[in-house]
């Protein structure tokens, strides 16, 4: 069975504390994004998990097998472990070309294991440049080069470490397209660190999402943007409206909140008359003449796929509270101008304690 | 040593700001030839210009011939077998060491720095002064303190010249004395003079990181000089590289050619193999010693590691006789305890296996110059990123196995700087030689020394000559290198 355990894993540099028992575990044939800002502890938990940081408290299985465990003093040397690893700087080794790179993780290649390096090759696009040397390369190719290098020996676990944060945006788009294409036809188990959410929710079966040492979330991108699961997630994925207030017993999932009676989709739970914290995504809100709340444009950013406004309520509960509204970009508002709208409860959910997770 | 310390810096320092930040003709030739000095040591320069300047030498007798002068009571003329003497040798031949450093810090300073301190109305003498020179001191600190080890270390000169020195009071304890203890004596407190250099130079290290200053590289101005100052700057930047380099250099090969029927004996031959084997070996040991433990220490986590391999290039501070002491006394122990044990064992008598043998010799320079290949190792294996090490092990690579298809092949170059550095120091290593070297064994250094000691230089010229040759080897290393620390700036130029 192919796949990463990581069991309460803990990780210090220098008495800081950069992971706090830690769990997740890749399936094979699964792309889990750790998503987190950076400094949050998501590179060293790919390298524990590679072998390349020695394990300091916790446990690590790699494929079913035992590779790392503190309490047995166990650990299986990296290059024994069956990880791929590729780096955000790539690493290419400067003294072999690119086909020499590419197989130099397979000791002593048979002709099938030759002719499938090629193939993959011609499938990202770099078949012609066996013989060149990495300087020669362009950033996307050097990209190529270095996740078909760690893919090469067909890893069980394979970890990529921002794989296309190197890479300009429309580039960027081109690339992650085929790799995903590549790595779901291979279907080994992939963890990638990203710290971008676009990305993340673009690329991932499954998403953790890391904060200062401690994965917050685990879930679907669906999931994780419809209801984050703490302020630190509703605001890092994402624009945010975040407001207090009080479960409601209506019958219906409702909160009251200092701009009045919001639908809720996700209230965790939470017993009526709680006090509660909610995160309204900009996506919630529904421009409506009929809708009963009204507000005043403040201001106007134009995204492309959307536009988003800046509005204070005029209701007499909540004056002058601002919210950030998005609306289909064809939507055209001046400053100044008055506006009603709805709330739809799809992206409205409770988030968890705030106390805990203020920066 | 003193004098060699003032002299050095105002040599080196000087040179080093004219070539870098001044403008006028044959200021890129000087740039490399500034360093040749380096390559003579400097008792070969001693001898040179003993046998120039001496009561006998064609200097004074062309001057007695001028002024009709029969004997030495008619005229003035400075002895250059004296302190002063030692110490203006020393100083040409040792300045590089100063005005690389200082080169090397006022290339690396920010050109903005200097552009603020003359938009605040500062010419460029005041700029030098009050910005420049600051800002550089903890390099020319580190460059005066590489000279006054030099220094130390140096045993012909002061030998040639009779002066009294602890180096030369070592030699004479121990050779003409026979007195272990005695020289060892002296060496401890020589040993100490070196450590409170290096913790000199630590120390002004320590503060050099507060000079660092922003990556702000554009080309630097140079400010040009006309007919008077680039005179005066031209001649400024001759006469080191003429005293220090062109005229020993040039009387070697006068000497070398006119007597090479003398000097291209069988003898010669002898020394220069008995030199090249000495030296290759040396050289080729101390670099695998050096690259396993840049490595190691790369890899390890263990700060132990760390500090003893900081501990093991400290050699190349210790001058040659204290080092030399420092390996005979346990090479004759282990002597000892060799032949109970072979006499106990086979009941034969080994007699001595490594003292007095090259053994000996090659274990002194790999002690003293392992310095050299560790550092030009590690210094190569720093541009590595630490992803290509994790790269190879990902990719099933073990330690060993990573080292060999991924470290080396990178770091050729660096391999073979070392190689050669190393090299070349083991040619022109005197002190050491002497010490340790086997009965009627000689290298070319030792032979220059005992030839030249005998007033006989003119026999010697030619070994002297491939010395020097040899030396010239790391110069246009060096030379080459420092062109490449001021990343944005071009130069071009020759080598």
């Amino acid at each position: 069975m192919s796949g990463l355990l990581l069991s309460n894993i803990y990780h210090s540099y220098d008495d800081i504390e950069v992971l706090r028992d830690t769990s997740l575990l890749v399936e094979a044939g699964e792309l889990v994004c750790l998503l987190g800002p950076s400094g949050c502890g998501k590179t060293t938990l790919l390298r524990i998990a590679a072998g390349l940081e020695p394990l300091q408290a916790g446990r690590v299985e790699i494929n079913g097998a035992l590779a790392a465990d503190t309490k047995s003093g166990f650990s299986v040397p990296t290059e024994k472990r069956g990880t791929g690893l590729m780096f955000q700087d790539y690493a290419l080794f400067p003294h072999l070309t690119v086909f020499g790179n590419v197989i130099f993780g397979i000791s002593k290649p048979s002709a099938g294991q030759l002719h499938r390096v090629r193939q993959d090759m011609a499938q990202m696009g770099i078949a012609d440049l066996e013989d060149a040397y990495p300087h020669m390369l362009s950033g996307g190719q050097q990209q190529r080069v270095a996740l078909l290098r760690a893919m090469a020996p067909r890893p069980g676990v394979l970890l990529l470490d921002e794989p296309f944060a190197g890479l300009d945006t429309a580039l960027r788009a081109q690339i992650r397209e085929e790799s995903l294409t590549l790595l779901k036809q291979t279907g080994v188990a992939t963890l990638m660190v990203t710290h971008d959410p676009q990305e993340a929710m673009f690329v991932a079966d499954r998403i953790l999402v890391m904060n200062r040492g401690r994965i917050e979330q685990v879930g679907t991108p669906r999931e994780i943007y419809q209801f984050p699961a703490t302020e630190f997630i509703a605001r890092f994925v994402g624009q945010t409206n975040i407001l207090p207030g009080i479960v409601l017993d209506s019958g219906y999932d409702e909160i009251m909140t200092s701009i009045g009676v919001v639908p809720c989709l996700s209230m965790r739970g939470l017993e009526f008359g709680t006090d509660a914290y909610i995160s309204i995504r900009p996506e919630s809100f529904a421009i409506d003449p009929d809708g009963p709340f009204r507000a005043k444009v403040r201001e106007i950013r134009y995204g492309g796929h959307y536009v988003g406004f800046v509005v204070e309520l005029l209701e007499e509960i909540g004056k002058g509270q601002q919210l950030r509204i998005h609306a289909h970009p064809t939507r055209r508002i001046d400053v100044g101008e008055t506006i009603f709208f709805r709330i739809i409860p799809d992206f409205v959910t409770v988030i968890e304690d705030m106390t805990d997770n203020s920066p | 040593m003193f004098g060699v310390g003032i002299g050095t810096t105002m040599v080196g320092v000087g040179t080093a700001w004219l070539v870098t930040l001044c403008q006028f003709p044959g200021r890129k030739t000087f740039e490399w030839a500034l360093l040749l000095p380096l390559a003579a040591p400097s008792y070969v320069v001693a001898y040179v210009y003993t046998d120039l300047l001496e009561f006998s030498g064609p200097i004074q007798e062309t001057l007695r011939q001028i002024f009709a002068w029969n004997s030495g009571r008619d005229y003035w003329f400075p002895e250059i077998r004296s302190l002063g003497g030692a110490i203006g040798v020393m100083t040409f031949t040792l300045y590089p060491y100063v005005y690389l450093l200082s080169r090397i810090a006022f290339l690396q300073q920010s050109v903005s720095i200097l552009e603020a301190s003359r938009t605040l109305g500062r010419n460029s003498w005041q700029i030098f002064f009050s910005t420049a020179l600051p800002m550089a001191r903890p390099s020319i600190i580190i460059g005066v303190t590489l000279s006054l080890m030099e220094t130390l270390n140096d045993f012909g000169t002061v030998d040639f010249f009779a002066v009294e020195t602890l180096t030369a009071g070592i030699f004479d304890v121990w050779l003409n004395m026979n007195n272990t203890a005695g020289a060892a004596q002296l060496a401890i407190v020589l040993l100490v003079l070196v450590l409170a250099l290096i913790g000199a130079e630590r120390y002004s290290r320590r503060r050099q990181r507060f000079y660092e200053t922003g990556k702000k590289f554009t080309t630097l101005p140079k400010f040009p000089l006309f007919s008077g100052g680039a005179m005066l700057a031209f001649s400024a930047c001759l006469l080191p590289i003429l005293l220090g380099f062109m005229i020993p250099a040039g009387v070697l090969i006068g000497h070398a050619a006119r007597f090479y029927e003398e000097s291209f004996s069988a003898g010669f031959l002898i020394y220069t193999q008995n030199s090249l084997i000495l030296s290759i070996i040396g050289a080729f040991f101390a670099t695998i010693l050096g690259l396993f433990m840049a490595y190691g220490v790369r890899l390890s986590r263990n700060p132990f590691i760390k500090v003893a391999s900081r501990f093991a290039s400290v050699g190349y501070a210790i001058p040659g006789a204290v080092l030399a002491i420092g390996v005979i006394i346990p090479i004759g122990k282990a002597d000892v305890e060799l032949n109970r044990f072979m006499h106990a064992l086979f009941g034969v008598e080994a007699k001595l296996l490594l003292s007095g043998t090259i053994i000996a010799v090659i274990y002194g320079y790999m002690v003293r110059f392992l310095a050299l290949s560790y550092g030009s190792v590690e210094s190569s294996l720093m541009k590595i990123t630490p992803s290509i090490e994790g790269a190879a092990r990902t990719l099933g690579s073990t330690p060993l196995k990573s080292l060999r298809k991924v470290h080396i092949p990178m770091i050729k170059g660096g391999i073979l700087a070392a190689a050669v550095l190393v090299f070349v120091d083991c040619m022109k290593e005197l002190p050491m030689t002497i010490i340790l070297r086997p009965f009627n064994y000689g290298t070319l250094s030792t032979h220059v020394h005992q030839f030249a000691s005998d007033e006989m230089l003119e026999e010697s010229a030619l070994g002297a000559l491939m010395i020097v040759a040899a030396g010239i080897i790391p110069v246009i290393l060096l030379s080459a290198t420092i062109r490449g620390t001021r990343p944005g700036q071009r130069d071009g130029g020759a080598p």
